[in-house]
């Protein structure tokens, strides 16, 4: 217990650091005004995989093709706003976080844009082709490129405010404002240029420009875990961590219940044999991860939810919480990261990376005693959480079982963690300082 | 701040509930669903049939194939024969039984509307189609075979391009016979619309397909209506873009258009490649006990034993 109270000790001190910086509270704050509509987009999104997508969960199990009617146009409709919420939000990010960054009144806007354009600049897309821009890496993939690019850019805007200041103090205002807006157009212009030019140099080494690059370092090939457990909890600890740094982890970028090479060899057998007892992969990276390692999004977020409703005494906390929970229902988590925010937070990483790993280390050894049937069958997009065991092993009550005690095992591991957290905020806003 | 705490708590407490109430509610419509699905792909995928299935060409009727099936009946074992008419309004009316454990009935599909041009081939792909999703609904068939005749190879090709779904139903063999892929041109520097079209849309056929092209010449142009030129001119559709695409030339007797489907060269072609199957693996040698138990093999040369 005392090694306990010594940890959260420290993790409390730490967080108290990273909210004590200049940098940390621009990103809160843009995150606070970001939130609205990363929720909308995320509701969005959910609602239009889910409910108007052939391989949708609810479209399937309800026959909402026969039941709707011009569901395919209220689909596209759907698409298109999607697009629009969810597709932008790097860029606003980038505006937001140097806007708060940028100390000058005067600079703020301006410091605002200039991270805009670098930030677009990074993501240029050479070459022919329609898009003049990485489009994949402007939405919430590439808000980790988009934090870098602000603290970047606020940081030269800083430098270069304090030192033009100097030197136009005794300057009147009409004057300074002219001549600082030209001063800047230097700094912007140098800015984006050499952002444009990083960007032409890496096109020759990637497609995906800065992001790709980042990409294409930490992206897994599926083939390669294979089904040995110890890469694939690795895999997802890793991937979870990525996560957690605003950038979309490999097995994100991979999953999205697109058949694979095993899953079809597991189906293909169960349905020969007509049970699932001896099927070729037991141990995958579908079995074990989108099975039981993703209630509600990475990270068992579902769990989060649900422990924040039952501990937590900020009323902020649980109002996130509680808007949040339809999408957490559908396995989206975006809203989360962003409103409590899960991004950088120290004090929820740890059981954001943990929980899943447990949870599979459960399956994988019921599995591998041969008391659990592997989840074989393909199930559609955005199924509950806990019921993807049950439906991808057709009905088998055990596994539906065995995916509740999951959960509760996840709420437990997250309760102490949000309980901290919780202390923190309450701390954070008396201004209190941690006891040493 | 107690009281306002109690009433958020109580509100979590509710929506928690309404979670757990949603998915349990969701259990038994997802797991029925479910069920259903594993039921149906499990009989799909355990299904022995593979229907072969013929499809006459311009102006042809329903009865069009009954020589050839007789023909192949008599050498082989008796394949049913199921007639499936799709009319212009789309319905469609069936014709003929299914003989019990027949896995290979011969189903011809033929329309109400026989007409030419590529407008009907249009829409004779459509109806095809529709005569399909029939079909695999009431024999469930993972896999089969195919036979054009004239016309008939041109709406195959159109529905391999713009409706076939190898999600669903494969086929593996297709064997088009007098198939004018470029009508009634006999120079490929005139393509037709319609063989532009197939060319554009080749990326849609599936590469795992095997085709054989029969052309029928009574003369060296043509076989009375359709130039070999046109028949060839499938080259540029399927050649390099299935997995196996062969041209055969027939001569002779029967070779005029109208009579290659009973050209006896044919009648061999078609039960060589489309009937039996010419890609089953090598049958076991049987072997025999003689008298003195040892075992012989009747393809080795017999070696007298010695006493």
């Amino acid at each position: 217990m005392k090694y306990w109270q010594k940890f959260t000790q420290q993790l409390l001190k730490v967080m108290h650091w990273l909210e004590s910086l200049h940098f940390y509270q621009s990103i809160r704050k843009a995150f606070a005004i970001l939130f609205p509509i990363v929720l909308f987009g995320s509701i969005v999104f959910a609602i239009q995989r889910g409910f108007f997508s052939k391989n949708g969960y609810y479209y399937q199990v309800f026959y909402l093709d026969h039941v709707v009617p011009g569901i395919s146009i209220i689909s596209y409709g759907l698409d298109a706003l999607n697009h629009l919420l969810n597709d932008y939000i790097a860029v606003m990010a980038s505006f937001l976080i140097t806007y708060y960054y940028t100390n000058n009144k005067r600079n703020k806007v301006l410091g605002g844009l200039t991270s805009v354009l670098v930030f677009l600049a990074l993501n240029l897309s050479f070459g022919t082709g329609n898009n003049h821009f990485q489009m994949n890496n402007l939405g919430l993939r590439g808000l980790f490129l988009a934090m870098l690019t602000s603290y970047i850019v606020g940081r030269i805007f800083n430098w270069h405010a304090k030192k033009r200041d100097q030197q136009l103090a005794t300057r009147s205002l009409r004057d300074y404002l002219s001549i600082g807006a030209i001063d800047r157009i230097w700094v912007i212009t140098t800015l984006v240029l050499l952002a444009a030019s990083l960007s032409f140099g890496l096109s020759y080494l990637t497609d995906g420009g800065l992001n790709g690059l980042i990409y294409s370092v930490v992206q897994v090939p599926e083939k390669s875990l294979g089904h040995v457990v110890e890469k694939i909890l690795t895999a997802t600890g890793f991937n979870n961590l990525l996560v957690w740094f605003g950038l979309a982890g490999p097995l994100s970028i991979m999953g999205q219940t697109t058949p694979e090479a095993t899953m079809t060899a597991n189906m293909n057998a169960a349905l020969q044999h007509g049970n699932l007892k001896n099927v070729p992969y037991p141990i995958t990276v579908h079995t074990l991860f989108d099975t039981f390692g993703n209630f509600g999004g990475s990270g068992m977020t579902l769990a989060l939810i649900i422990a924040i409703l039952i501990v937590a005494k900020q009323a902020n906390l649980r109002r996130i919480a509680t808007y949040s929970s339809f999408t957490s229902f559908l396995n989206i988590n975006d809203p989360l990261m962003i409103g409590l925010p899960l991004i950088w937070n120290p004090i929820l990483l740890i059981p954001f990376i943990i929980t899943p790993i447990f949870n599979m280390i459960v399956a994988w050894s019921l599995i591998r005693l041969g008391l659990l049937f592997p989840s074989v069958y393909s199930i559609g997009w955005t199924t509950p959480g806990p019921l993807v065991a049950f439906l991808g092993t057709n009905g088998n009550w055990f596994a539906l079982f065995v995916s509740f005690i999951c959960l509760t095992l996840s709420v437990l591991i997250y309760l102490p963690f949000v309980r901290l957290y919780d202390q923190h905020v309450r701390l954070w806003k008396a201004g209190d300082e941690v006891e040493a | 701040m107690k009281l306002k705490l109690k009433q958020l708590k109580f509100k979590s407490f509710l929506i928690c509930l309404l979670l757990l109430v949603v998915l349990v509610g969701l259990l038994i419509p997802s797991r029925t669903w479910m069920q259903q699905k594993v039921a149906h792909s499990s009989a799909r995928l355990n299904s022995p049939m593979s229907p072969m299935i013929l499809v006459p060409g311009s102006s042809a009727s329903k009865d069009r194939f009954d020589t050839l099936v007789n023909l192949i009946n008599e050498a082989n074992i008796d394949h049913s024969l199921i007639k499936v008419t799709v009319k212009k309004n789309d319905a469609i009316t069936v014709s003929g039984q299914l003989k019990p454990k027949d896995n290979n009935p011969f189903i011809v599909i033929s329309f109400e509307n026989n007409q030419d041009g590529y407008a009907n081939i249009k829409k004779q792909g459509r109806w095809m189609s529709l005569a399909m999703t029939y079909l695999q609904k009431r024999y469930n068939f993972n896999n089969f075979r195919g036979i054009g005749h004239s016309n008939g190879g041109l709406i195959f090709t159109y529905y391999l391009e713009n409706y076939y779904d190898s999600d669903v139903v494969s086929l593996s063999r297709l064997m088009t016979i007098g198939t004018p892929y470029n009508f009634e041109e006999s120079s490929i520097n005139n393509k037709t619309e319609m063989l532009s079209d197939f060319i554009k849309k080749r990326d849609k056929l599936p590469k795992d397909m095997v085709l054989y092209s029969i052309a029928g010449t009574e003369n060296y142009t043509d076989d009375g209506i359709v130039p070999e030129a046109s028949v060839t001119a499938g080259k540029y559709i399927y050649q390099n873009r299935i997995k196996e695409y062969t041209e055969i030339t027939v001569t002779g007797q029967d070779s005029a258009h109208s009579d290659l489907p009973q050209n006896k060269q044919i009648v061999n072609l078609i039960t060589q490649y489309i009937v039996n199957d010419p890609f089953a693996p090598k049958q076991k040698t049987l072997k025999k006990k003689n008298g003195n138990n040892q075992t012989i093999n009747p393809e080795e040369p017999q070696i007298a034993p010695t006493e």
